[in-house]
């Protein structure tokens, strides 16, 4: 497995202002994530969880410190190349799945292609490798609402690797879905992580579910609890 | 992405129906308003020869409907000098002019009834009999637009037809073209019936042509000859009070097209706001895999266009259908609902307007706040 690093936090800060009130979910948190590493995040509600994964994932941007993703720092980058950044990097899977309702599963995974430039035979196949990795392939012409949770999933997993992007990224993926389904979900991102090479990153509640990660790493208060670090073996 | 935003609006077709309803009645109205003024401007582009002056009784000036000229005027004005004159007759033409029901076929019908003498014509030289001849006693002339105010078919009210008035026949032996006037929507009659009829012994007005004499010419007549209580009237400055008295009832039109689309407009921009922001999330989750601001905009500006433009489509068909069918009468005035193209392309343009409007605030609402607090709420 490559040891090379993929994504650095150098001392992230996020500061949230309400009105006079400030938050400060993440401050000065450093974070080295390798590449092809399955990464679990834990801590308790309202630890900054999700204020990381957003950072990491080029949805949010620190207010200090610097993120650092293959050697660039993209912690300064605006809303239009931060875009063009996530669609060229990142698989997002979201805890309520947000597939658009009025679409076919594969139609929902087709949409992240339509950003890129490329033929629709290349798209059918991209779509339908992707369904194929996501065991997914027999439900393409469902809708949404014909589909169970962790059928959903499946389908926004296969939309986040679409793409075929170095980075997904996890917001409690299991977080909605009964035990079994739960299970098969997080073999199925285990899996992705050590036979493609993808890098993820899991934000997750559920102890059994970090026990599937490589490592994990417990927020607390937003800074990292490192004494607390469990990696696996 | 083109069949996503159709795919939008398929999904939930009540909900687009009723965007494309509200959105129609927006257009409609407008089109309704539109074509109502523009009709009524028509109708009143008679707006007067500027060689004709009306002579009216005095205290009528404003309408030829109410206004009584003693016959014996008629005379006395042929003598003013000055008068245009073609073939030995005086152009100076006695009329009576209203508004009665008229009987046709069994059925009864509104409609607007002239007695004139040959001299008419003279005074109206763009007058011009297209079929038949002028009508001596228990004849008319119909006008050509005539079957179309009284609402018959065309083919109904042609030359030996017979229409009663008052219990009288009275046959058809001409048809008359007055260019874009609504003159052409009348009956006339041979003065002496209608007079006869309504026992008159006045006209309502006499109109006369300038050959070489000037307005003030007349208007010193009627002074001279105040024995006839005459007032006399440019045709043009006639034409132009009209107006000016049927100006608020087209801002009245107005105003009730503008109030009621409002409340059509307001209905459809909370149905649009509920339907985009309930897709918040959506278009959130968009961002999220790569979707660029912009294009999501255009895939929501792009429905909202494809609802606009079916609503313009529909409204515009319904207004050519039924606009020409619509009569609107008010005392001399009559005209159908007039669409032209340049109301027509207005419409289409307040149709794309509207369709950028209705998306603006919810878009503004579901693109602008920072992407890690849409897909949070
Ligand atoms: N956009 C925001 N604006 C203001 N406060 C926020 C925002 N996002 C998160 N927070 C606050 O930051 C803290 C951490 O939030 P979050 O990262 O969502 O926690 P977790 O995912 O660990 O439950 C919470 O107190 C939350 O209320
Ligand atoms: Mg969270």
């Amino acid at each position: 497995m490559s040891k090379e690093t993929l994504i650095e936090c150098k001392e992230v800060t996020r500061i949230y202002k309400k009105g006079t009130q400030e938050i400060r979910p993440l401050s000065g948190l450093n974070l080295r994530i390798q590449a092809g590493e399955f990464l679990a995040l834990m801590g308790p509600s309202g630890s900054g969880k999700t204020t990381l994964l957003n950072i990491i994932a080029g949805i949010d941007a620190p207010s200090e410190g610097q993120l650092i993703f293959k050697g660039n720092d993209i912690s300064n980058l605006n809303r239009r190349k931060l875009t063009q950044f996530r669609s060229e990097n990142i698989g997002y899977i979201f805890q309520l799945y947000h597939l658009v309702p009025v679409l076919t599963a594969y139609e929902n995974v087709e949409l992240p292609l339509l950003t890129h430039s490329m033929t629709a035979k290349q798209r059918h196949e991209r779509v339908a490798k992707a369904l194929e990795l996501a065991h997914i392939a027999d439900r393409a012409d469902h809708y949404p609402r014909q589909l169970s949770g962790g059928q959903e999933q499946r389908v926004a997993i296969a939309r986040a690797l679409v793409t075929d992007p170095p980075l997904i990224v996890a917001d409690e993926p299991t977080g909605d879905l009964d035990k079994q389904s739960a299970e098969a979900i997080l073999i199925l991102l285990k899996r992705l992580c050590h036979e493609l090479n993808k890098t993820v990153v899991m934000v997750t509640h559920d102890p059994q579910a970090a026990e599937m990660a490589d490592r994990t790493l417990h927020l607390e208060k937003g800074v990292l609890n490192l004494e607390d670090q469990h990696v696996a073996s | 992405m083109f069949t996503y935003t159709l795919l939008n609006l398929i999904k939930s077709p009540v909900r687009t129906f009723q965007l494309i309803l509200a959105a129609t009645i927006v257009l409609l109205l407008m089109l309704t308003a539109g074509a109502f003024q523009e009709g009524m401007k028509q109708s009143l582009s008679i707006s007067g020869d500027s060689k004709n002056v009306i002579l009216l009784g005095v205290g009528s000036e404003e309408s030829m409907e109410r206004s009584e000229v003693p016959f014996s005027a008629v005379s006395a004005a042929k003598t003013i000098p000055g008068i245009e004159e073609s073939l030995g007759s005086r152009a100076v033409s006695p009329q009576i002019i209203f508004n009665s029901v008229v009987t046709f076929q069994g059925k009864d019908f509104d409609a607007i009834l002239r007695g004139i003498t040959p001299e008419e014509l003279l005074v109206y030289p763009a007058i011009s009999i297209q079929e038949g001849r002028f009508p001596n006693s228990g004849e008319i002339l119909v006008g050509k637009m005539a079957y179309q105010r009284l609402g018959i078919p065309k083919e109904n009210l042609t030359i030996g037809s017979e229409i009663n008035y008052e219990g009288k026949t009275f046959t058809i032996v001409g048809t008359f073209a007055a260019p874009g006037t609504t003159l052409e929507s009348e009956i006339w009659f041979n003065l002496n019936d209608l007079m006869a009829i309504t026992q008159r012994d006045s006209v309502s007005a006499i109109i006369l042509r300038l050959g070489d004499a000037e307005f003030d010419d007349i208007d010193l007549f009627t002074k001279q000859r105040l024995d006839l209580q005459l007032s006399a009237v440019k045709e043009s400055d006639y034409y132009q009070m009209l107006d000016r008295f049927y100006q608020p009832i087209q801002t009245m039109a107005w105003i009730t097209a503008i109030l009621i689309a409002a409340g059509a407009l307001f209905g459809g921009l909370n149905t649009f706001y509920a339907a985009l922001m309930s897709r918040k999330k959506e278009f959130a989750t968009l961002q999220a895999i790569g979707f660029s601001r912009t294009k999501i905009l255009m895939t929501i500006v792009g429905e909202s266009l494809f609802v606009h433009v079916l609503a313009f489509l529909t409204a515009a068909i319904i207004a050519l259908y039924l606009f020409p069918a619509i009569h609107v009468g008010f005392g001399s005035t009559y005209f159908s609902l007039s669409l032209t193209p340049s109301l027509i392309l207005a419409t289409f343009l307040l149709a794309f307007a509207m369709s950028v409007l209705v998306t603006c605030i919810p878009a503004w609402h579901c693109l602008t706040p920072p992407l890690n607090n849409l897909l949070k709420d």
